[in-house]
């Protein structure tokens, strides 16, 4: 499973969002998808999940808003 | 009309009369309530308020409440004092701290900030929330951060995780509703409306406590931008010490600007921005009457936008079918 397949399927059951809806280019954060307390969730999973603590300056819309975005956040923080 | 710097600018006596009337005929005629009850921080809203609703309906159906509890910043009092003296309205004190602890407000709260600073003690350490504060730099996320001081003013700041985010607001927001239930206990007992005391940016951008400060009778100032408040306040004659105060939520130990909290800009700044966004008016246009970028302006309309969409629950009444 791919990191990006493991963010699709966490954002799916956590914020009830249908995965075939969850494409790598869809804007999570301008949609409905996310809300506020959805964005710091997604923070804390990434931490969980990959292992990859977000430092402030990190909390861009670039890296959290779509699945593209947190790849590349990632594969940064390697 | 082309968009300026003052474009907020009131009829102040225009305004307040039309208040005015609104508490009028909220409070006696629809509500059928003889006066109302107010709590005061020491702040310009709740002073405003006052005085609009002394000129409403004079000074003798006002009754206000100071509701400190140990967390509070210590000047609120005395300036509810000097408030509530210069207008001739009756004033008691009505300390929290009591229910608030019986509540485990601070006890839940606590736990919850050890979870990130283990040696976290309320007897040497203050606290605070924060979010990041460029926002017309660039368009960072609203993710908290739990800010611990100690008495030489070290400060320790964390990212806060979900879970302890939701416990530390929702035990602080018992704060709010112990006040609601004081106010209404004391608006009952004189058959009085309970009058609240939100801005617009407090009503639209979430910055308030369901069934808090958000339950009362009437929003007499909710339709007004802060920059309008403080318009306001003068025209009705709040004491300059109050107006000169810079806005803090007092509701974290180590005190807390507003705007480091929650409203990431200065009122006004923020206000004649928010306006713009609201009338359709290109950012490249606000941001020629404040010399900033329109990428700038673009930065405060995403996040206006975002604020207003995600506590629209705050604002909802109860659903039904």
């Amino acid at each position: 499973m791919t990191s990006k397949d493991r963010i699709r399927a966490f954002i799916a059951e956590n914020f009830q969002y249908d995965i075939e809806l969850i494409k790598d280019d869809t804007a999570l954060l301008e949609s409905d998808i996310i809300d506020s307390t959805g964005v710091m969730e997604l923070v804390f999973f990434l931490d969980e999940e990959f292992g990859v603590e977000a430092e402030p300056g990190d909390l861009v819309p670039e890296n959290f808003n779509t699945l593209n975005g947190m790849e590349r956040f990632l594969e940064s923080k390697k | 009309m082309k968009f300026h710097r003052n474009i907020l600018d009131l009829d102040v006596a225009q305004e307040s009369e039309r208040i005015e009337e609104m508490i009028r005929e909220t409070v006696l005629k629809r509500f059928k309530r003889r006066g109302v009850v107010i709590g005061v921080s020491g702040g310009i809203d709740s002073s405003t308020v006052l005085a609009l609703a002394v000129r409403a309906l004079g000074a003798k159906r006002v009754f206000a409440l100071t509701m400190p509890e140990k967390e509070s910043s210590g000047d609120s009092e005395q300036l509810a004092i000097e408030l509530t003296k210069q207008y001739g309205v009756e004033l008691i004190k009505e300390d929290l701290t009591p229910m608030l602890n019986a509540a485990g407000c601070y006890v839940g709260r606590d736990a919850a900030v050890r979870d990130l600073f283990p040696e976290y003690d309320p007897a040497k350490h203050g606290i605070k929330i924060t979010l990041p504060g460029d926002l017309l730099e660039k368009s960072s996320l609203n993710v908290f951060s739990l800010v611990m001081i100690d008495k030489e003013g070290n400060e320790k700041s964390r990212l806060m995780p979900p879970k302890a985010f939701l416990e530390v607001v929702a035990a602080s927001n018992f704060k709010q509703r112990s006040r609601m239930m004081t106010l209404f206990y004391h608006a009952e007992r004189r058959n009085y409306a309970v009058i609240g005391t939100a801005n617009k940016d407090e009503h639209m951008q979430g910055f308030f406590v369901k069934y808090g400060d958000g339950g009362v009778d009437l929003q007499p100032i909710q339709h007004l931008f802060k920059t309008q408040v403080f318009q306001l306040a003068a025209h009705v004659g709040v004491p300059q010490s109050i107006i000169d105060r810079i806005p803090t939520t007092d509701t974290y130990s180590a005190g807390s600007s507003q705007e480091e909290f929650f409203y990431r800009l200065p009122f006004d700044l923020m206000d004649p921005i928010w306006y713009g966004l609201e009338n359709d008016i290109p950012a490249a246009e606000v941001a020629e009457a404040f010399d900033l970028t329109a990428q700038q302006v673009e930065n405060v309309y995403r996040e206006l936008r975002q604020k207003i969409k995600t506590t629209e629950y705050l604002r909802a009444v109860p659903a039904m079918l």
